[in-house]
């Protein structure tokens, strides 16, 4: 954030934002989702007066919508001094209250007979829950610019948020999990092996494609370093690849490999064929060079002439310079490409599925066939976890390798 | 813009239609060319799902429609997150937002849009959108922080108001890089409509989903060439319109970079 810190007492957009998403996801959107079974697209409950007076009473929807309605006037007007904890304390209230109430009123659905027995909660639940963190967000960014606030007080501020994602967390790893449809489904695929299967699956063909992109992708970049119409035409193909639409890709790819099985059946029993993870991962390969290429030859450019004059002239050869001076000085720009292609490559690799290759596309493809929420969150939550704990542990990784004395001089990689 | 400017991005916008159109059109030919290099599938063409000339005007809807819904929201956004009055705000939610997004995969976007949305054209239009959404706004944002604070200032001493700062100095400043991210977000979104031929949006993606699922190559080519051509085509006119609608005093340093 640039810039002069602006004075407290301003109005704030953001808890207008905040306000305004919450009091749109209570009114409007369905709060609870229910179906007689996971497969069955089911009903919605709107928390209207009609549905709330039934399943929760008008206090529930009192509960629900004041807190954004404050704080949307609050916001509305210039916000004075203490304008941050008026904004801090209704989203705090609010999120609370979506998260108490929600199962509450599924029970109290479940009683009346509204509710059939398979409940989810709707996108109001969440999107005003977004809307009320978002709140709280602004709330303490306004309390912060008007005064310091003690550490204790900090902790404080952030209570709420961390209570729901607590007992959040708790809902979800608790040992009994009646009741939670999401997690059924979970258990149901944890205990006959099959997540891990499809997670160990979809790991292998990220990093062995993603392997394959790093070794191409970077001896690539290493002769174009020294042949620039090299680099040149590969970055440009590699670029024409990007652009294919995956799915094209991978079906194209799908032909060549069962003429090749076709042609030296030997290779049928190292598993390579039309259907299967060979194509999957060569179409994955193709698709992460340029990341790799483009960031090899930057960083490879990135380095000042006088450091390889130098080197020259303390009598290092071509492969010295090479290995001593340009790839470690390249390595945080190189990196960060590589991160790029790890990403990207996980996130892609939930296609594989449909040419047979496995991995978590394989929920996700069920889920389609099923129109199952469950099923498709069991493939697209793990996917992005792994996406964003690979990304993490590159970065520390980045950091790491990164020559001591480049560390001071070049904070940033990316 | 100067007449000549005109004439190449009339030039590029029909070269590229007219290039598509004649591909899609020879759908005969196409099939008589699949047909000899598969003999052992002669009833794989003509595909009962639809024409060629029928898939490729879905898939161009999708993916203008929706890239144009990309700029139409993504841009304001881009611009209403960096104003001086809302950065400190919106900057580290926008930032979240990008980088959030990055880890999603496409397919499961599409997939979602399913059960909450339903089948068809419009789930998959509000997928591609909220997922072609983050280039645009990402590049939108970089864009716009990026330009030179002293033209800013100098723009401020010669009396400009915001927005005269923003219509004159900020924003064609960042065309080159707003439009770069419109290009990425059209590429990417074409690769998404293939993908909600999954739910049934119609389009190239039903050929290929239709050709894996019954194991039939000359299908799979049917729809996935001229997807591939597609894309390729409006990577390289999206690139000619950065090139054309550069301003001229930006396109030294845009050739340097």
């Amino acid at each position: 954030m640039r810039g002069p810190a602006r004075t407290a007492g301003g109005r704030s957009w953001l808890g207008m934002a905040g306000a305004a998403l919450a009091l749109v996801a209570v009114c409007g959107l369905p709060w609870i989702q229910s179906a007689p079974n996971p497969l069955a697209l089911g009903s919605r409950f709107l928390v209207r007066a009609s549905t709330v007076s039934s399943l929760g009473g008008w206090p529930a929807a009192c509960l629900l919508a004041a807190p954004a309605a404050v704080a949307l006037l609050v916001s509305a007007r210039p916000l004075g001094p203490r304008g941050g904890w008026w904004l801090w304390a209704a989203g705090s209230a609010g999120l609370l209250a979506a998260w108490g109430t929600s199962e509450p009123l599924i029970a109290a659905g479940r009683a009346y007979g509204a509710v059939a027995n398979v409940a989810l909660w709707g996108s109001g639940v969440w999107l005003s829950l977004a809307g009320y963190g978002l709140l709280i967000y602004a709330g303490v960014l306004n309390i912060r610019r008007a005064g310091r606030v003690p550490a204790t007080l900090w902790l404080l501020l952030w209570l709420p948020a961390l209570l729901v994602i607590a007992h959040g967390a708790w809902l979800v790893f608790r040992p009994d999990p009646a009741g939670n449809w999401l997690w059924r489904v979970f258990q149901e695929e944890a205990q006959s092996g099959g997540i891990q299967h499809r997670l160990r699956e979809h790991l292998w063909l990220a990093g062995v494609s993603a392997g394959l992109s790093i070794v191409i992708g970077v001896t690539i970049g290493i002769w174009g370093y020294y042949r620039e119409r090299v680099a040149q035409a590969a970055l440009y193909v590699s670029g024409v690849i990007l652009t294919l639409p995956s799915l094209a890709l991978f079906a194209m790819l799908m032909e060549p490999f069962a003429a090749l099985a076709n042609a030296y059946p030997a290779l049928r029993s190292y598993g390579i064929g039309g259907l299967g993870a060979a194509p999957a991962i060569t179409g994955l390969a193709l698709y992460g060079l340029l990341p790799v290429i483009r960031n090899t030859h930057a960083g490879l450019h990135s380095v000042s002439a006088a450091q390889v004059d130098a080197a020259r002239g303390m009598g290092m050869t071509p492969r010295q310079i090479m290995f001593m001076v340009l790839l470690p000085h390249a390595l945080p720009i190189i990196m960060a490409g590589v991160r790029q292609t790890a990403v990207l490559l996980i996130g892609i690799a939930t296609l594989a599925q449909l040419i047979g290759g496995g991995g978590l596309g394989y929920y996700i493809l069920q889920g389609i066939n099923r129109a199952s929420i469950a099923h498709i969150l069991l493939g697209a939550i793990p996917a992005v976890l792994v996406a964003i704990a690979v990304d993490l542990l590159l970065g520390w990784l980045a950091r790491w390798l990164t020559p001591k004395g480049l560390r001071m001089s070049r904070g940033v990689s990316a | 813009m100067t007449v000549a400017r005109v004439v190449r991005l009339v030039a590029s916008t029909v070269g590229a239609i007219v290039l598509l159109g004649a591909f899609f059109l020879m759908e005969d030919l196409h099939a008589r060319i699949l047909l000899a290099i598969w003999p052992q599938y002669p009833n794989a063409l003509p595909f009962q799902g639809g024409t060629m000339w029928e898939m490729g005007v879905r898939t161009v809807e999708l993916v203008l429609l929706s890239t144009l819904l990309c700029v139409v929201i993504g841009i304001p956004l881009g611009v209403i997150a960096t104003r001086p009055r809302f950065r400190d705000e919106w900057a580290p939610v926008v930032d979240g937002l990008v980088n959030a997004g990055q880890t999603i995969p496409s397919l499961a976007i599409v997939a979602l849009a399913l059960p909450l949305l339903g089948f068809g054209f419009v789930p998959a239009l509000v997928a591609m959108v909220l997922y072609g959404l983050l280039p645009v706004l990402r590049n939108t944002a970089v864009a716009l922080e990026t330009v030179d604070k002293a033209q800013l200032d100098a723009g401020r001493g010669m009396g400009m108001t915001p927005w005269q700062l923003l219509w004159m100095v900020e924003l064609p400043h960042s065309i080159p890089v707003i439009l770069a991210g419109i290009r990425t977000s059209a590429v990417l979104n074409v690769g998404v409509a293939v993908i909600a031929g999954l739910i049934g949006a119609g389009g190239f993606g039903t050929a290929i989903v239709h050709g894996i699922d019954l194991r039939v190559p000359p299908l799979v080519w049917y729809g996935a060439v001229p997807t591939a051509l597609l894309a390729v085509i409006m990577d390289v006119f999206l690139r000619r319109l950065e090139e054309i609608l550069t301003p001229r005093g930006l396109r030294l340093r845009a050739a340097r970079r």
